[in-house]
């Protein structure tokens, strides 16, 4: 299947402003063109017009030689001077929506993935390889093109006649036909005027056996009536109607038609074919051929000749000085101030009778340019031009003005930038603001003509400016030219302008959000974060791979990344949408007047999520497990781990050991950080510094923490997890920290780690924090001294054993203060909640003389008796010399 | 009274400081960022028309004008505004290179990292209410 024909550049242009002939066809040929599945007798002919092979030999306006190689010729079924047509925003988003096919976001970018521009694709400079719909449109835009009474170029230079050959009276037919309604407005107000030509086609259907004996003689009455400009066509010569696309010429016939259906027809339907059922490839040749003649014969000597009148009569003598001093002598000393020809038009805007020598110098620069005689054209433009100007017909003027700039880079091959005529840009501003009627289409062709022109000479430079000439509010038309301005900065030197392409990328994605194109605004901004990530300092070595844009500016960032989460969410992409969101809240300069609305929004997106999974019958869908959020902000290295938080004083495990003045705390080598241990069943609290760092108050409900246990070796199977409190409630106003305690109780011995704190946030959102403190830094290898790398750590963790009794000290009845020489008794009170028995119990007196200690079941009994060996509690005073220096390290009394 | 977007754009075109002078308005932040973000591209273009450091208006955008200043380590001093007054805009960015240069002195800074001095904040918005405002 070959691959469908879209013009470019410079070709396109010339297509978009070849001549036009009007089809006039007898009722009797319905039939001929509905066998073969087209509407008209034009869309018949269509194909074949295309690419003309005309292969003659012309002359210019001035009598020089030149080759025709092939011309382009479209086939139009009417023609009405219009008003140009004047779309709502409303109209143009929905024009550019249907040029849209397939997954916008499947269209290949040209930003790689991994960072850095796709360099082949730069290198194939194919306008519909990133934007096919630009191409669409583009092709929609001129095929659209209304004849208006400024220009020559959409209106027919000749009418094609069309008769069968099996009617009764084909001369009468086609006689008939000079006066069908359309052909009498060519003649009455189009440039053609009463010179139009008017070519007579006999079509002889292969199907009508019974005439094919008389039809030469009924051509031959044809030719004799109407002249030598007419043609006989046989065609359906088919013996049966092909309706399979399978075989080898039904195929390819059909495949004429389907070939130019996307130039003919760029946003309608998919070709229904198979077309040309009732023909051969005779027919197929003949209907080439037809057309060739009728170009080559009739049509282009005509246009020839129109040329060489009309440049004799006008041209000639308005060029150089002496026109000049004509046109200043008319302006000066004529009756009127304004030309005799100048009369309104359809929209307001003066303009130029047909007869009158400024539209016929305007027909003779457009018949030299559809004939591609551009160096005569744009010389005739000009002086059009000067004439336009000076009467004020700023439509005629702007056209001149294009033309004369299309003409300049049409010319040469090559174009240069000087080449570039400076009033190119004006045109399409004068299109929108100095005519009565601002002429959207006018100047959003101009602008797409002067596009394909500057890609044709890679004058992408210039092409941004002429592009975003596009009023904004045009909606979705605008965004569509801004996306080509971007690709335009890409390939506008040699070295891709990522940052110029990230700008106006984002217009373009403004411009697609503001117009419901939500496929094209997301990929918009994800060329934009792709090319944030690209930094061009090395060479987009440093591309970003993760789904966020973080390119540290932080306003980009946030509007890329609250763009790309709204367009998300929009595409039940809620995975990639939290992403987006997280990144965003945790950019942490926020504008006081968003923060509310992307909470807000981040909220909404989980319910949708959530209800979205509930109507599919899901979990908790992509959101269900908790998220990993930076509001609010938990500081771990301010986390702290207290035993026995209802106590007193100070816990652990501690070390006396014999000689040794103060006890130590028990250090595990092993973990060489902090080692806390508690026993089972100990109640130990974890206290937290939260921190809300947005200026809104957010609330954190049900906080806990998720906390890894290991048990410890011989404990059974399955041993029961810690329990872990939770706080109900947290309000947290902007700004502010509040600490927030929570226990953990050990059921078994093992160790158990703190790993993430868990909450709903606003009491919606089930997020996570995480707790990690980084280890001692490593530098064992080469590696680790390159790359900081720090060892695992265990501070936010402790140890349970079964090895520990639980005691409740607790001191009854102890004085503040006593007088000199008087005695107190005061008792301290030990209770063992732990399910181990203890024993040896002793007491670590800073004042061991001071006190005289006795065990309770000696109290009130004699002296002798207290000293007693075996009693329960006594006096650690073998190594504690009683001084006043010795220090309490648990310092019961405070 | 029009706005000011000022930002000290490093070598690896990432924002060390940036500050906001005039009429306040957040809505054209990202606006802001984006115009100046963009122009960096045509400040490589015209570090080589020029010798100077200063690089005058390098682009526009509507009203807005973005002129540049490049210090001889390829940091680049941006400046969006709307009046145009190249001389204000000159001593503006040359007072701005030494007050730079001076962080750079200092050993507690490291090149490339964002400046969050609070003096020298309270120093640019001095330069901008003497030259700017």
């Amino acid at each position: 299947m070959p691959r469908p024909a879209v013009a470019q550049k410079r070709d396109f242009v010339a297509k978009a402003f070849c001549p036009r002939i009007l089809v006039v066809a007898t009722p009797a040929l319905a039939d001929v063109c509905a066998v073969n599945r087209c509407s008209t007798f034009a869309e018949l002919l269509a194909p074949f017009g295309q690419d003309v092979s005309t292969q003659i030999t012309i002359q210019d306006g001035q009598g020089a030689p030149y080759f025709l190689d092939k011309l382009d010729v479209k086939f139009t079924t009417d023609y009405a001077i219009e008003q140009q047509p004047q779309w709502t925003q409303a109209e143009l988003d929905d024009m550019v929506r249907r040029c849209i096919t397939g997954d916008a976001e499947q269209t290949p970018m040209p930003l790689l993935p991994g960072g850095g521009v796709d360099a082949g694709a730069l290198a194939a400079d194919d306008a519909g390889g990133w934007a096919p719909w630009y191409v669409r449109l583009r092709q929609h835009w001129v095929n659209e093109m209304a004849a208006s009474e400024h220009e020559a170029f959409m209106h027919p230079v000749a009418c094609l006649l069309v008769a069968s050959g099996s009617e009764d009276d084909p001369v009468g037919a086609l006689r008939g036909l000079q006066s069908h309604p359309a052909v009498r407005r060519v003649r009455q107000q189009s440039f053609s005027g009463a010179n139009v030509l008017f070519y007579s086609m006999l079509v002889h259907d292969g199907r009508d056996t019974g005439v094919v004996q008389a039809i030469d003689q009924t051509f031959d009455q044809v030719r004799r009536a109407l002249g030598q400009n007419s043609a006989l066509l046989r065609i359906n010569t088919s013996t049966e109607l092909g309706e399979a696309e399978g075989d080898g010429d039904g195929s390819r016939i059909s495949g004429i038609w389907t070939h130019s259906w996307p130039t003919t027809h760029p946003l309608g339907a998919p070709a229904e074919g198979p077309f040309g059922g009732m023909l051969t490839m005779r027919d197929v040749a003949a209907l080439r051929d037809a057309v060739k003649q009728m170009m080559v014969r009739s049509v282009v000597p005509h246009m020839q000749y129109q040329i060489r009148v009309l440049s004799e009569q006008t041209a000639n003598e308005r060029r150089g000085i002496t026109g000049r001093l004509f046109s200043a002598g008319r302006r000066y000393f004529g009756t009127s101030a304004r030309a005799a020809g100048a009369v309104a038009g359809v929209g307001g805007d003066v303009y130029f009778r047909y007869d009158s020598p400024e539209a016929l110098m305007r027909k003779l620069a457009d018949y030299s340019f559809m004939l591609k005689d551009f160096s005569f054209a744009q010389s005739v433009y000009q002086v059009a031009r000067r004439d336009f100007q000076s009467e004020k017909a700023w439509k005629c003027y702007a056209g001149a003005q294009e033309m004369v700039g299309v003409c300049r880079l049409m010319g040469d091959a090559h174009p240069q930038r000087a080449d570039v005529d400076a009033g190119f840009d004006e045109a399409a501003a004068m299109y929108l603001h100095k005519t009565t009627t601002p002429c959207l289409y006018l100047a959003v062709r101009c602008v797409i003509v002067y596009y394909e022109l500057l890609r044709h000479g890679r004058l992408y430079a210039l092409a941004p400016r002429a592009l975003l000439q596009v009023p904004a509010t045009t909606g979705a038309l605008h965004g569509l030219m801004a996306e080509q301005a971007a690709y335009a900065h890409l390939r506008r030197g040699a070295r891709p302008e990522l940052r110029r392409f990230a700008f106006y990328a984002m217009v373009a994605a403004q411009a697609f959000r503001a117009a419901g194109m939500g496929g094209l605004a997301r990929r918009c901004l994800r060329m934009v974060r792709l090319a944030l990530a690209s930094a061009p300092a090395d060479g987009g070595a440093g591309a970003d791979s993760g789904l966020p844009s973080r390119s540290g500016w932080s306003s980009i960032d946030s509007y890329v990344n609250h763009g790309l989460g709204q367009q998300c969410v929009a595409a039940r992409g809620y995975g990639d949408a939290l992403q987006y969101f997280t990144a965003l809240l945790g950019s942490g300069q926020i504008p006081e007047k968003l923060q509310s609305t992307y909470l807000q929004e981040l909220l909404q997106l989980y319910l949708e999520s959530h209800d979205s999974a509930a109507a599919a019958g899901g979990g908790g869908g992509e959101l269900g497990a908790a998220v990993e959020l930076p509001i609010p902000t938990i500081d771990a290295r301010m986390a702290r781990i207290i035993m026995s938080p209802e106590l007193e004083g100070e816990d652990g495990v501690w070390l006396w050991r014999p000689g040794v003045d103060d006890p130590r705390r028990q250090v595990d080598d092993a973990r060489a950080a902090a080692n806390l241990c508690c026993s089972v069943g100990e109640d130990v609290a974890v206290l937290l510094m939260v921190t809300n760092p947005l200026t809104v108050g957010i609330t954190l409900n049900r906080f806990t923490l998720d906390c890894e246990f290991t048990p410890a070796d011989g404990e059974a199977s399955a041993p029961a997890p810690p329990d872990v409190s939770t706080a109900d409630s947290v309000i947290l106003e902007g700004g502010q920290t509040t600490m927030i305690s929570v226990t953990i109780t050990p059921r078994c011995a093992g160790r158990v780690d703190i790993r993430d704190a868990r909450y709903l946030l606003c009491d919606i959102l089930p997020a996570r924090t995480a707790l990690v403190l980084p280890g001692r830094r490593l530098n064992d290898t080469g590696a680790q001294r390159a790359t900081p790398t720090y060892a695992p750590d265990a501070r936010l963790g402790f140890s349970a054993d079964h090895g520990f009794p639980r005691l409740a000290v607790s001191l009854e009845d102890f004085p503040d203060m006593l007088v000199s020489g008087s005695m107190h008794r005061t008792s301290i009170r030990i209770a063992n909640r732990g399910s181990r028995p203890c024993r040896g119990v002793a007491l670590w007196l800073s004042h061991p003389s001071f006190f005289d200690v006795r065990s309770p079941v000696l109290v009130g009994e004699d002296d002798a008796a207290a000293d007693a060996p075996g009693g329960d509690m006594y006096v650690y005073s073998d190594s504690v010399p009683p001084v006043a220096e010795a220090r309490v390290a648990n310092d019961l009394r405070d | 009274m029009s706005t000011y977007y000022f930002v000290i754009v490093s070598a690896g075109d990432a924002p060390l400081y940036e500050a906001t002078f005039g009429v306040p308005r957040p809505e054209h932040k990202h606006m802001h960022q984006f115009v100046v973000h963009a122009a960096l591209d045509l400040v490589d273009d015209a570090l080589f028309l020029t010798n100077a450091c200063y690089l005058k208006t390098v682009d526009k955008h509507g009203d807005w004008n973005v002129s540049a200043y490049v210090t001889p380590s390829g940091v680049r001093l941006m400046l969006l505004h709307e009046a145009r007054s190249e001389d204000a805009v000159r001593a503006f960015f040359t007072d701005c290179h030494e007050l730079y240069a001076k962080t750079l002195a200092n050993p507690f800074y490291q090149p490339a990292a964002p400046i969050l001095s609070q003096a020298f904040d309270a120093k640019v918005a001095a330069l901008a209410k003497r030259y700017l405002l």
